[in-house]
Formats: structure tokens, C-alpha cells, sequence
């Protein structure tokens, strides 16, 4: 951490005494200070400038070298002018509008004013006017600092003490003055800089600021709490910063323990800037306690904690004591903690003092909990939220999301973290927006916290190699609060070994996997239809060229016309795809095979049991070699795909792996491929899907099994970047090394080119988490941060296969049609329909409207209704109930007047078939102009989405297929078709 | 000047605690000037003595707050800097200890007993501190006391940061004792006026009075002298050696690329370099040049920069008149780096060919701020009296001196015509009088007149010269923040009048608007006047004036209701 800042002004402003309250702030917190004054004629209206720098390693030069300042703080407009060129590019320029004006040749102070708001980050304020409401015109160089205090990564409370220290000598009065002073220029700054980002200018933000009665500007009436920090840093940390908190892990690596030491969590914290954490000091054992130790503690009390590596939760073993500040006390009493700890724990290293920290009360809300950890899938991730000894419970009650925060700490920015942080419950209480409860913390800390979080996450939760000990983990829980500004009350913080990353794949070649120009099977049965000679059989019905397929085999004779070759080497091409069909015990001889022919560019390994049945591990291990082997190839050498996987239904391709009979699966050859693709890590689970939506034709089903090789966000970016995909369904069990987060990368790119993924994510019950395991893991486990961040990523995240399916089919029927909004026109023949679609327009991750129609469509439903002699029963309304006396054209035309609607953006037309007046069963559905056609037609001219509902059993399934099959989406349940069209219009428009 | 003294004493409240890690450490936040204070009280100082004059007024000012109602440690202003340096060399007589302090040009008023001092030898310890003004931030000139402490060939520190101010000047007060030697710790203004914290070391306690046997060595008889300069002479091998010792000094030989940096200019290398291992750097801040050390540079190396901020001192002696073959030694005074002006991180990047960091364009056209004369300054009225009472069409000769009314230099007066040093304003004016010129008045503050200008009135009154002196008398240095001075008011009128000044050419008027025509009448006649006439312009300080009602006041609050 390093702030350099130079001070300027007019002699009399003031400018030292700004300086001081900062540096005693910086002293404080232990920073190294450099502050250089500027004597001179300093009363005599002379330009007058201090240099202040401070920083957390040994400071040299007095002066702030030109170009590096972070700061220009002015108590007069000119004067911040007057040092720009000290100011590095991301340099704020703070200063006070009004001018001193005794020089003949100042000019106008609006034209010094527009230079200023020129620099993109400068705040400007009305300090005469906002001292003076403090109670002091003399205060102006106070609301200047309080405005400064907003990009001083500092607890702001910091620098109110050492304004209380400065004035002490001047009495209470004059001390409150001068701290309203500063928390008025704070507030005004936040203000001025959010007006600043909202895109006004900067003088009609000064005029709405002068606007705003200053007693509204002070904490406690101010609605709406501005954001404290706007530092727009990136979350990296300086060398300085690594480097000390790098000393920190290796000196507890060093002692021989995983468990960092409470003060280690918060020097850790501290020391970039996060948060100031309580006095505290390290007893280590047989220390004498005097007068002198607790000298540094204020209060009557003290808190006393034990130091174990083994006590994690100190206060369920009673480590926690509270003491009389007094040394006999402290003495005895850290005596009996130690005797207590001694029951617990093998290894005592000593007791913690820590300052007795008045905060804004406990309960429910009052505590914050923040923590970083490392995962094996997902990498860095962040959690926050309600913190204390209910963090778990809570996170367990409430609904997802409202409980804790969590994202990856790689990807997300501590905006965009702070951003997903205000839709908690916790954040609610915080900023006192719920009832009952004032904001105890201001926005601008709890940014600055998560900076410091993600920051270290960023550096220290992964794989340093040999740069040190990674961290497992960190958290601190709670954070309490004091004076707004955050203050941990305790910490902890684990070591481990991160993830390695693994090599990158040749993912460049999954195109000859897709659609390979060649193939070789292996394991081709001669005798019985195993399923090397089904998949042999598939890929000929698939159209597939034969003069470039083959089977490896050492025989002369073809096989089902396919002619053989004994070796891979001796193919006489280099093909794209080899499919290895024979089962796992015969694989050994091919593996080097495949490799250093070179004759191979990708390989689907479709059997099972490699590494899982007793035997085949060594098979598995030294497939593993040689894939890795051949990455050091120039070219990287072939991908492979599988092991235990179905390989590709690759309509697109012209080719099929699936081993699956016919009249099983009908695979519906000559259907030409959808813009749709599915990846699964299941066999089965794609099988089942390509059943239920057997008319959904994907271009591409891709069964990647236990991905010894390409990975599941290898497969969706190659599928995602095809021309011929619209949409992609991915079902997966787990993640590959650090492909999780890899895979949330993809879905990013891919969603940002406008295509849409589905997701479903098995293996909710997480195993594996151990007793002493933090508060991070037990509330943002591999299951929620995955749901988390692949949805913010862009993925319709799904809770069930059903809506799986149903998304699958709204994503690829709908893609075309344009989304405006989420007002939904409902349309039904029967009044339970209406009724419960209107019952379905909130769950709990969608919404959706239905409106009021239009007056134009009102009249023209009116229109319509008695052109067909419904008007006496039917009024005409959204949702609208046709009721059963309405025939196949008066449907339609209710339907149309409702696609007419601008108000609407989407319909959802539901019929029960039963009625006599809609022809609708199979011998019927054949005629042009049944309901079934008309839908068809409706739908294909529609720009807007139509979903058709049609609530009956087995006997309209031919209905249902019928329209289907035309590309409409069609649903069985009204209710059900409200919810998942009000998730895919949601996903839509956000 | 007046700087803001009251901020600066509330805060330094003793032991502010600074706490790492279960150690508490005591510590204070002070400007260099402050630490050399603090470092003489701790050393066990009997008496402390100077006259006011930025950058080293903070030192004396520091001390006599720290111990007052002290009645170990005396701290009295002197009415100049040689009365000062005579002080502490009597304090340092009677075997107590003693710091003197003063800015540079102080150290020329001073010259006379700082030289002798060296031979007579100090008993006590006697520190002299003088604040240098590279940059010339408010002083006359730029010019470099380690040149005055070469010349006198006393040893010599220069701290580079306020730790070193403390440890150097702890350590110059053990030196004086034991070489018998005053001894010169020199600081420049960035270093007295910039705070950081400072360790302090335990403090000892104030020597006895312990008269010496042989008064003799104090006695400048040549027969006394030609013996002392003798030990003077024989003593520098002795400081030579003191000094290839110092931990002060210290020789870190890594790459080709040899720098040698004096004082402050360490931090700005440190700055610049880091810890980039192609500089081997020599550090210099304890004198005479450690020559051993500087050769070791020398051989490590094949290029050689010298930064030192002030004079080329280092430089002058390690080139000599021929330099070192096969090394360039570069530095101010082969061009390398500009003559004048302070040393900053920048110029240590042009000195070393390195690239200046990106910076913002600076804003060129603002119109300057210069400082200026205090809205309702009694001066302003009797330079307003005194130029319409002289008339631009006389073509008068204005001599002035220093102090705030220097300030009348620049528009819309125009009123001052020359300032040299202090006091120099009344001789000046004596010798043109003396060339015939006419009219001749000269401006002088009540300070600078007992410091430097009674000398020059004497000779004046003598002769009746054909001149009129205005004593600008607002009864306190204003220039420097407001001391106290030894006489004002009728207390100067009877210095003056004791100075041989006839009683009807010596006239006291009231600067202030209403009596403006009054007040031109009289200076009209006193100018037309062909003989020496002294006109005392007697109002207090605006500064003076409103610190005293502030301080009225809240005397008054503090009474009980």
C-alpha cells in the first residue's frame, strides 16, 4: 500500500492541519509517513503546499516524485491546478470551489473549475458552504479532507480521531465542528462522484448537491447512502502488499502449522488496506504482563483468545474470556484460559490481547461474514453474507442468493461483487433498509473489504508452485461494525497445496471430432452386433462416405462393405476420427499406437471401466502418460474424447456413435440438424432427453464421459463457437481440475455471442466436508458457487430435468423470435387454465406480467368475439378464457388479435382438446385448417414467441407431436408453461 | 513567517505510541528541525540559543516549548546569530552542554566566533546546526555551510532523514565532548520542514558547571593561538579517521555504476534506484570526505555521480584540479546536474540518464501567487505614507532590509530597492549619502535594526548623515512567526535616542489609515530634512494583534460564571 498526496492552498487555509489529520491516521495504523511542509510566508495569501506520503514499507524522499502522486487535495480551485503534473494517471484532484481571489489576474473561477472536472477523477465541492453549515466557516480544509477521505483506503474513523486528537486542546465544540465538517465533505464527495457516474456533469451535480439542505447530507438523514469508495483500481495487489502477506503464510509454514493465527488474518487483511482491525497484541507463552502491554488498549476491558493452531471455534471451548483491563487481571486470567485450552488442544502458543470493540450491537444482520477459499473445479472463490455462529444455519434457511454472496474471485470485480452482495438479506440490514434497523455500514467499506478479499484470493488461492504455501482458505467471521467501518472480531485462515493447472487440450482439432472427413473404427466385430459393428452400421445409415471409413482389423475380407486395415499405422490416410470400440482390456496395444503414427487427429474411447474396474488402472494411468507426452508434440498430438461415453450423435457430421437400436431411439436420419446442441457427461441422461424431445434433431449430442482428455468447457466453446448453433443444453456431474471455472469462461463468451446454454448441474449433496472445515466451504460449497456463477455467467441454470427439458425446447423453438419484455398474453379455452397461468407469474427465478391488453385490441377482441357470437359469454380481457364453445377459427382469430397487441411480448395459447368444437383428434389434425395447422401457421408468422399448451392424455399425443414436430414449442400444463417461459423470458431480457 | 504553531505543538503530545506485533514502540512525529531539538535535549543541554530565521527557527522553537518552566535548560532568543554563537561557546566554557542554531546566512554573522571557536576548542559539547536553503524557499541566497565548517575544519554531519537528525546530532553533542571540537550538523530546508516519525534513544542528564584549569586556551594571543591551531591541525587525521569509521557513512559496492550521495540527496537516489544492484552507492553524511571510502568507489567503478544538495563539495575535492584518471566523476560541477536550486527524485533521473515517470501535462498559464503583504498590516500604511510623501519624481533611493516588509518590494508598492543582509539597510543608505545621493530612505524592522542595524546608526547619528531611517517597529520578528523581540515601543525610541540620534529629527508616528495625512506630512518634512532623521513607525503585528485578542478570549471563557 502506498498513498502519495500533496496538499495544496492558499496561506490560512489550513493546509497542515489537513496534513496532520491524515498522517496521525496513517501513524495508526502503523504506516510509514513522509510530510513535508512547505514554510515560507505561509500566512500571507502565498501559494502554500504540503507533501504527504505514506505507505507500508520505508518511504525515502520527502518530496512526492512528479508523476506519482495519487492525490491532489485543494482547499482552493487554482491551486489544485497549480500541481497536476505531480499526479499519476489514476490520480484524484480534490478541491473546493471557492476561490481566494487576491491576485489581480485570477479570471473566472467557472473556467478553473471546467479544467478541473476535465480530469475523469476530480471532485469539486462547495467547502465554505458545508463548513459553515458544520458550525465553522474556518472548516473548509475539513470538509476537503472528509471529500479526500473517499479515496483514502483508510478507516475513516482513522482520521476522526486524529481530528478529536488535533482540536483536543480546543474543547469539544470545536472538535464535533471540525468532525461534521469531514463527514459532511465525505458524504457530499460520494454524492458528487455517484452523480459523476450516473453521467451528469459536473456542475448540475454541484448545483443538485447545493440543493440538498446540508443537515440532509449527515448520516443519519441521508437516504441513500452514497458509495463511500470510488476507487476504480483493479483487485491486484502491489509486490509490496504479496510480499508481505507471502511472509506471513510462509512464517506459519515455517512453524510447521496449516492454521493461520487470528493477528496473522488480520495483518493479513490490514495490511492492504481492507479494514483496521481491533488493537490487539500476541502474548506467546510465560510473558510477563505489566502496565506496559496493555498500555496500547483503551476501555475498562479486554478480550482474551486463545492461540491454537488445533481451536478453531474458540468460543465453543470457552477461549474466549473477557478481562478487566488491569495487568493482575489479564495475568490470571490468561493463566486459567490456558489451563482450559490445555484440555483441548496439544499446542498452546499463546493468548491474544485484543481491544474490547464497541460495535452497533449483535443480532440478527449485525455481524458480516467475509471469506475466500480455494477450489478444486472453480478456483478462488468469494463468499459474504450474515455472519456470527448462525452464518451456517441462515445460509441454510433463507432462499439462494439472499443468505451469501459468492463468485469466483478470478472473474468478478468487488463492484460486480458488491453489486450481487446488495440483493442479500445482509446487505439489507446493513445498509438499514429494513425495518427497524439503521445503516451500520457504509458502501464504500464493504467494497474496499471485498477489494482486499478478491485481491488476496486472486494471489494466494491458487497454485503459487513453488513460490510458497497456497491458502486454502481465509475468512473472518463477523465482521462487526463501529462507526459504519467494518472491524473483525475474529479470523481465521488455512494453508493448503491450490489446484495445478492442467495443460491446455488442441481444442483447435475438436473439428475433426465434429465433423470428421474420416473415419477409423476399432473393434468391429466380425461374428455378432457388438457395439463397434452397431456403430459401424450407424455411421454408413448416417451417409457417411465409405471411401474414407475403415475398420482396424487385421483381416482382408470388408466388413459390411467397409474395407480393413490391419494397423492404425498403415492407414492409408491420416483420418480425423478414430473410434475406439473395443472394450478397455485390449486397449493397451493401440495406445502408443495412436499417438506415434500420427495418423489420428481425435479419438472417441467409447467403453466404460478404465480406472474403475480392478485391473484397467494401469491402462488408465498410462493413457494419461501418453496423452500428456504428446502435448510436448508440435502439433500437441490427437484429442481424445471419453472414456466411458456414448462419442456423438453428429447429425452435422453425418455420423453416430450412439449404440442405441433403432427402434429404441428412432434416430430420425432424415430430419435435417437444429440449431441445437447437447452435451452430457451422462450417456444416459442425453439418451433420455433425445427421447422425451424426439423431434429436438440437435445438430450435435456429445457424451463426454470421464473426460480423461477434452473437457466438458472444451466441448461447449468448439460447439459454441459453430455458426450452426443456436442454443446448447450441458448436463454435468463434476468438473475436471480448475475446468469449472474454465467452463464459466466459456459460457460467458459463448452467452455474449447471443446464443443460449441450459444447464444442469447433478451432485448436490457435497461429501467431504470435514468438521474443521471454515464457514467458506460450508456456505459456498463446489455445488452453489457453481450454480452461481454459471448462471451470472449467462446460463439458464436448471433446477430439474423436466425444466432442463422444457428450456431445452422454449431455447430452440424461440431463439428467432424476438424477446421485448416479459408481458405475457394467456389464451385458454378452459377457466382453470386462465386462473392458474395468472396464479404462475412469480417464482423464484422469474417474473412475468399478464397485462391489461391494449385498448386498439380490446376493441379489436371485442370485434372478433361477436363476429363469432362469443361476446355474450367471453370478456375480453388478458388472461382470456375463450370457454369451450369456441371453434378452431375463433381461436385463432382471438389468438391473432392478441399477437397484434404491442403490450404484449409473448402468448401462450392453451386449449383443452376435449371440446366438440375444436377438431383436434388424430384423424382430425390432418385437415389444413384444424387448430393444429393454424397454431403451426400462427407460430411461423408470429416475430414474437408463441407457446401452445395442451393439457389431455395419451389419446392427443398425436396433437402434441404434430405441432411439435413443426418447431413449436409445446407444453402439457398451462402452469408449467408459464413458469418456464417466464424463465426464458427472464434470461431474455436481462 | 507565521507558520501554524498551534497545530503543531497540540500534536506533539509525547510518545505516540506506534504497535506492531505485541512490541510497543516509542516514537514521535517530527520535521527534522524538531528532531535536532528533541536530540539536544536528550543529549542533556544546559542552554539552547539562536536567532529566528527560516528553516531552522523550528529547531529553538521545539526546545523552548519542550522545557518551559524547565530550570535545567535555558532557552532564550539572542538578538543575533553571533551573540547566539557566543552564548553557547560561554555555556560550552563552563563545561555544560550547548546547541546553537540558525539558518546559513546566520552562520556568516556568526563567522567570526565559529571560526576562533575551532581553535579555542569547546569544553562542554557545542553543537552548531544550521539549516541550509537550497532552493532558495525564503532566503537571499543558496550558499553551503559545509564550506564554513571545512574552513573552520570542525567535524561535520549531514542527516538525510529525520532518524539520522536525531542519531547525528545525539552523537555530535559525544563527539564536541570528546575531541574538545564545536561541532556542525548541517540540514537543508526539505529536511527540516518535512515530519516522519523518529526513535528516540534515552535521554542523559545535563553536565554540571565544570570550569577548565587553563583559561589560556581561550585566550587568542598569538602565542595561545599558533599552539591551539597546532592541536587544530594535528586533531584532523583524528576526524579523518572518525569519519572513515561512521556508521554514517556507508559503502555499498555492487555494479559498475558508482554514486556517491551526501545527505538528503541519499533519499531522492533511494527513490530512484531502489535496490537495483548495477549502483554501488557511497553515502555520505559525516565529515571531513572519508577518502578511503572513496576510493574504494572509485576502483569498483568506472563512472562516478555525485549528488549533494547545495555546493559541489564532494565533488570539488574528489575531482581536485585534474580529477581521477580512467574515471569520470561527474556531478553540479562538471554540468551533470544544475548549480542552483534544490535536488529532487527528477533530478537524480537526469542525472542518471534515466526516463522522468509519465506525468500529466503541468497547467502553465495559471497567474502566480505570490506572497504578500497581511490585510491590515501596519506596514502597508506607513510604505503608503512614507512613497506619497517621497514622491516618484524625486527619483529617492529606497533601501530596505529583511523581514516581511520586503514584501513592499512587489507591486503595488514597489517601495523596497534593496535587500542584502540584515541590518544592511541603514550602512547602505550611509554610503550613498555619503555619494551625495538624495533623497535616501531606508525601512528596517524593529528586529533587524537591534540585530544588525544599531552598528550602522551609530555612524550615521555621528555624522548627521543626509538620510531618513523608518523603524518599522510591530514589536515581534513577523517574518518568522511571530517571536518576541528585546525592545519596542519607547524602549526603542530610547535605544535610538541613546544611539546619539537628536531628539527633534526622531519622530514616532501611528501607521494607520486615519492618521495617513498626518503621517505623510511628517515624513515629507523628515525626508526634505537635509540630516540624519529616524521616523519609528510604532503599530503591532495584525498576526501579533489577533493571537493576543484570540488568546483574550478564551482567558475570558475559561472564567468562571
Amino acid at each position: 500500500m502506498k498513498l502519495d498526496i500533496i496538499l495544496a492552498g492558499v496561506g490560512g487555509q489550513g493546509i497542515l492541519t489537513t496534513a496532520q489529520a491524515i498522517t496521525l491516521a496513517a501513524i495508526r495504523r502503523g504506516l510509514h509517513v513522509k510530510q513535508s511542509e512547505v514554510h515560507g510566508m505561509s500566512q500571507r495569501g502565498g501559494a502554500v503546499q504540503a507533501h504527504l506520503r505514506m505507505a507500508d514499507h520505508e518511504l525515502y524522499s520527502d518530496l512526492v516524485p512528479v508523476g506519482a502522486a495519487d492525490m491532489i487535495l485543494a482547499v482552493e480551485p487554482m491551486e489544485a491546478l497549480r500541481y497536476v503534473q505531480y499526479l499519476n494517471d489514476k490520480g484524484v484532484l480534490i478541491a473546493s470551489t471557492v476561490p481566494v481571489v487576491n491576485i489581480p489576474d485570477y479570471g473566472r473561477v467557472e473556467q478553473v473549475l471546467e479544467r478541473i472536472a476535465q480530469y475523469p477523477r476530480h471532485v469539486l465541492l462547495d467547502a465554505d458552504r458545508l463548513a459553515a453549515a458544520a458550525g465553522s466557516s474556518r472548516a473548509t480544509n475539513m470538509v476537503v479532507l472528509g471529500a479526500a477521505s473517499v479515496f483514502i483506503e483508510m478507516d475513516p474513523a482513522d482520521i476522526e480521531a486524529a481530528i478529536e486528537k488535533m482540536f483536543a486542546r480546543k474543547g469539544k465544540k470545536i472538535i464535533d465542528i471540525n468532525q461534521q465538517a469531514f463527514s459532511l465533505g465525505r458524504y457530499a464527495a460520494g454524492i458528487y462522484r455517484e452523480g459523476l457516474l450516473r453521467g451528469a456533469d459536473s456542475r448540475s451535480v454541484r448545483q443538485w448537491i447545493g440543493s440538498i439542505p446540508p443537515e440532509q447530507l449527515s448520516r443519519e438523514q441521508l437516504p441513500e447512502h452514497p458509495t463511500a469508495n470510488v476507487f476504480e483500481q483493479d483487485c491486484d495487489l502491489s509486490l509490496s502488499e504479496a510480499e508481505a502477506v507471502s511472509q506471513i503464510l510462509k512464517g506459519a509454514e515455517k512453524d510447521r502449522r496449516i492454521q493461520l493465527y487470528e493477528h496473522e488474518v488480520y495483518r493479513c487483511v490490514e495490511l492492504i488496506g481492507a479494514i483496521s482491525a481491533p488493537q490487539h497484541v500476541f502474548i506467546p507463552p510465560n510473558m510477563q504482563i505489566t502496565a506496559d502491554t496493555l498500555a496500547p488498549f483503551a476501555g475498562d476491558q479486554v478480550v482474551l483468545k486463545i492461540v491454537s493452531p488445533d481451536i478453531v471455534h474458540k468460543t465453543d471451548v470457552g477461549a474466549v474470556v473477557f478481562a478487566r483491563n488491569e495487568p493482575n487481571t489479564v495475568a490470571r486470567e490468561i493463566q486459567a484460559l490456558v489451563d482450559r485450552a490445555d484440555k483441548h488442544s496439544d499446542r498452546v502458543d499463546g493468548v491474544l490481547i485484543v481491544e474490547f470493540v464497541e460495535h452497533s450491537g449483535q443480532g440478527f444482520g449485525k455481524e458480516l461474514f467475509v471469506g475466500i477459499r480455494s477450489t478444486r473445479e472453480f478456483g478462488p472463490v468469494i463468499a459474504a453474507g450474515l455472519g456470527g455462529i448462525n452464518t451456517e444455519y441462515l445460509s441454510q434457511k433463507l432462499k439462494p442468493g439472499l443468505a451469501v454472496a459468492k463468485a469466483l474471485a478470478t472473474d468478478t470485480t468487488a463492484e460486480e461483487f458488491f453489486e450481487l452482495f446488495q440483493k442479500t438479506a445482509a446487505y439489507e440490514i446493513i445498509a438499514g433498509r429494513a425495518r427497524g434497523h439503521n445503516r451500520i455500514a457504509a458502501d464504500g467499506e464493504l467494497l474496499r473489504c471485498f477489494r482486499a478479499f478478491i485481491a488476496i484470493a486472486r494471489r494466494f488461492c491458487v497454485d503459487r508452485g513453488i513460490e510458497g504455501p497456497d491458502l486454502r482458505e481465509l475468512e473472518v467471521n463477523p465482521f462487526a461494525f463501529r462507526r459504519q467501518a467494518m472491524v473483525p472480531l475474529d479470523g481465521r485462515g488455512q494453508l493448503g497445496t491450490a489446484t495445478h493447472l492442467p495443460v491446455d487440450r488442441p481444442i483447435s482439432k475438436i473439428g475433426s471430432l465434429l465433423e470428421p472427413q474420416s473415419i477409423a473404427v476399432l473393434g468391429v466385430s466380425t461374428k455378432r452386433e457388438n457395439f463397434g459393428r452397431i456403430i459401424l452400421n450407424n455411421i454408413q445409415d448416417c451417409g457417411f462416405p465409405e471411401e474414407h471409413l475403415y475398420i482396424i482389423k487385421d483381416q482382408k475380407a470388408p466388413i459390411d462393405g467397409v474395407q480393413c486395415v490391419p494397423k492404425i499405422s498403415v492407414l492409408p490416410e491420416k483420418i480425423d476420427l478414430l473410434i475406439m470400440a473395443a472394450p478397455a482390456v485390449n486397449m493397451p496395444e493401440f495406445i502408443n499406437e495412436i499417438v506415434d503414427s500420427e495418423k489420428v487427429t481425435s479419438v472417441i474411447i467409447i467403453p466404460g471401466g478404465l480406472g474403475e474396474k480392478e485391473g484397467t488402472e494401469d491402462i488408465q494411468v498410462r493413457l494419461r502418460e501418453v496423452i500428456a507426452a504428446s502435448r510436448q508434440r508440435p502439433d500437441g498430438g490427437p484429442i481424445f474424447l471419453g472414456p466411458n461415453c456414448m462419442g456423438l450423435h453428429a447429425r452435422a457430421g453425418r455420423y453416430d456413435t450412439f449404440f442405441i437400436q433403432d427402434k429404441k431411439l428412432d434416430p430420425r436420419r432424415d430430419a435435417p440438424p437444429r440449431r441445437v446442441a447437447l452435451i452430457s457427461q451422462s450417456g444416459a441422461f442425453i439418451i433420455t432427453r433425445m427421447s422425451n424431445l424426439e423431434t429436438l434433431d440437435p445438430a450435435f449430442a456429445i457424451s463426454i464421459g470421464n473426460q480423461i482428455d477434452l473437457t466438458v468447457s472444451d466441448l461447449l466453446r468448439a460447439t459454441g463457437d459453430r455458426d450452426d448453433i443456436d442454443a446448447i443444453g450441458v448436463y454435468v456431474e463434476g468438473f475436471n481440475d480448475l475446468d469449472g471455472i474454465a467452463f464459466v469462461r466459456a459460457v460467458q463468451e459463448v452467452a455474449a455471442s447471443g446464443k443460449t446454454i441450459v444447464f444442469y448441474k447433478a451432485g448436490r449433496t457435497e461429501a467431504g466436508r470435514s468438521a474443521t472445515a471454515g464457514h467458506t466451504a460450508s456456505i459456498a460449497g463446489d455445488y452453489d458457487i457453481c450454480q452461481t456463477a454459471v448462471a451470472t455467467a449467462g446460463a439458464i441454470v436448471t433446477d430439474t430435468f423436466k425444466e432442463f427439458e422444457q428450456l431445452m425446447e422454449l431455447a430452440t423453438a424461440l431463439h428467432g423470435k424476438k424477446v421485448g419484455g416479459r408481458r405475457v398474453g394467456a389464451i385458454s379455452n378452459a377457466g382453470y387454465e386462465t386462473v392458474g397461468m395468472a396464479d404462475a407469474i412469480l417464482g423464484p427465478r422469474y417474473h412475468v406480467e399478464i397485462p391489461d391488453l391494449s385498448k386498439a385490441a380490446t376493441a379489436d377482441l371485442s370485434e372478433t368475439l361477436t363476429k363469432h357470437k362469443l361476446h355474450t359469454l367471453v370478456n375480453a380481457r388478458n388472461p382470456l378464457d375463450v370457454t369451450p364453445m369456441a371453434d378452431d377459427q375463433a381461436y385463432e382469430d382471438c389468438v391473432r388479435v392478441f399477437m397484434q397487441d404491442d403490450g404484449l411480448d409473448a402468448i401462450v395459447a392453451s386449449f383443452v382438446p376435449l371440446t366438440p368444437e375444436m377438431r383436434t383428434t388424430s384423424d382430425e389434425i390432418g385437415d389444413t385448417d384444424s387448430i393444429a395447422h393454424r397454431l403451426m401457421t400462427l407460430f411461423r408468422e408470429s416475430p414474437k414467441p408463441l407457446v401452445v399448451v395442451i393439457d389431455s392424455g395419451p389419446t392427443y399425443e398425436a396433437l402434441a407431436r404434430k405441432i411439435r414436430a413443426a418447431g413449436v414449442p409445446v407444453f402439457r400444463s398451462s402452469d408449467q408453461a408459464i413458469r418456464s417461459l417466464g424463465r426464458y423470458l427472464c434470461y431474455r431480457t436481462e | 513567517m507565521l507558520r501554524s504553531k498551534s497545530v503543531s505543538r497540540a500534536v506533539l503530545g509525547p510518545g505516540q505510541d506506534v504497535h506492531e506485533h505485541g512490541s510497543v514502540n516509542m516514537s514521535e512525529l517530527l520535521l527534522g528541525d524538531e528532531a535536532v531539538g528533541l536530540a539536544a535535549i536528550d543529549a542533556g543541554i544546559s542552554g539552547a540559543f539562536s536567532y529566528p530565521g527560516t528553516p531552522a527557527t523550528e529547531i529553538f522553537e521545539f526546545i523552548e516549548a519542550r522545557t518551559r518552566g524547565s530550570d535545567t535548560i535555558v532557552a532564550k532568543w539572542s538578538p543575533n546569530e553571533k551573540v547566539a554563537y557566543e552564548e553557547a561557546l560561554g555555556m560550552s566554557y563552563a563545561g555544560r552542554r550547548s546547541l546553537v542554531s540558525m539558518k546559513h546566512v546566520g552562520l556568516n554573522v556568526a563567522a567570526d566566533p565559529f571560526m576562533n571557536s575551532a581553535i579555542t576548542g569547546a569544553h562542554g559539547a557545542l553543537v552548531l546546526v544550521v539549516a541550509d536553503d537550497p532552493g532558495m524557499h525564503s532566503s537571499q541566497n543558496e550558499q553551503d555551510s559545509r564550506i564554513y565548517g571545512d574552513f573552520a575544519s570542525v567535524p561535520m554531519f549531514e542527516p538525510s532523514n529525520q532518524q539520522e537528525a536525531y542519531n547525528m546530532t545525539r552523537e555530535a553533542f559525544e563527539l564536541s565532548e570528546s575531541l574538545g571540537l564545536p561541532v556542525l550538523t548541517r540540514l537543508v530546508t526539505r529536511l527540516a520542514h518535512s515530519r516522519a516519525q523518529v526513535q528516540t534513544a534515552a535521554p542523559c542528564e545535563p553536565k554540571e558547571v565544570n570550569k577548565p584549569l587553563d583559561y589560556r586556551d581561550w585566550t587568542l594571543l598569538p602565542v595561545n593561538a599558533r599552539r591551539r591551531y597546532r592541536r587544530l591541525i594535528a586533531l584532523q587525521s583524528k576526524l579523518r579517521e572518525h569519519s572513515e569509521q561512521s556508521s554514517f557513512n556507508q559503502l555499498e559496492l555492487k555494479g559498475p555504476k558508482g554514486i556517491i550521495a551526501s545527505g538528503i540527496a541519499n533519499n531522492y537516489v533511494r527513490e530512484v534506484i531502489g535496490h537495483d544492484s548495477t549502483y554501488s552507492l557511497l553515502k555520505i553524511g559525516a565529515y571531513p570526505v572519508p577518502t578511503r571510502l572513496v576510493r574504494d568507489l572509485i576502483n569498483h567503478c568506472e563512472d562516478i555521480v555525485i549528488f549533494e544538495d547545495g555546493f559541489p563539495y564532494i565533488e570539488t575535492q574528489v575531482n581536485g584540479l585534474f580529477g581521477v584518471p580512467g574515471t569520470a566523476i561527474r556531478g553540479k560541477r562538471s554540468g551533470l546536474i544544475p548549480m542552483d536550486g534544490e535536488l529532487s527524485a527528477e533530478r537524480i533521473r537526469a542525472g542518471l540518464g534515466m526516463q522522468q515517470l509519465e506525468s500529466l501535462e503541468p497547467a502553465t498559464d495559471l497567474p502566480g501567487r505570490p506572497p504578500r503583504l497581511c490585510d491590515g498590516c501596519p506596514h502597508c500604511d506607513t510604505f503608503k505614507a512614507m512613497l506619497e510623501a517621497v514622491g516618484q519624481d524625486t527619483s529617492p533611493t529606497l533601501f530596505s532590509d529583511i523581514g516581511c516588509y520586503t514584501l513592499g518590494a512587489l507591486p503595488p508598492y514597489n517601495a523596497v530597492h534593496s535587500c542584502v543582509d540584515m541590518g544592511s539597510s541603514i550602512s547602505m543608505a550611509l554610503g550613498a549619502a555619503k555619494a551625495g545621493v538624495h533623497p535616501i530612505v531606508c525601512t528596517i524592522g524593529d528586529s533587524t535594526f537591534i540585530h544588525s542595524g544599531m552598528t550602522g546608526l551609530i555612524g550615521a547619528a555621528c555624522e548627521d548623515a543626509n538620510m531618513t531611517v523608518i523603524i518599522l517597529d510591530n514589536a515581534t520578528v513577523g517574518m518568522t512567526g511571530g517571536q518576541d523581540i528585546f525592545v519596542t515601543g519607547e524602549d526603542l525610541v530610547r535605544v535610538v535616542k541613546g544611539l546619539g540620534v537628536k531628539e527633534e529629527h526622531l519622530v514616532v508616528i501611528n501607521p494607520v489609515p486615519k492618521q495617513h495625512e498626518k503621517n505623510t506630512e511628517l515624513f515629507r518634512r523628515e525626508i526634505n530634512h537635509r540630516g540624519l532623521s529616524v521616523i519609528i513607525a510604532c503599530r503591532p503585528c495584525i498576526q501579533v494583534t489577533r493571537k493576543i485578542a484570540q488568546e483574550k478570549s478564551k482567558a475570558e471563557n475559561r472564567k468562571p460564571k
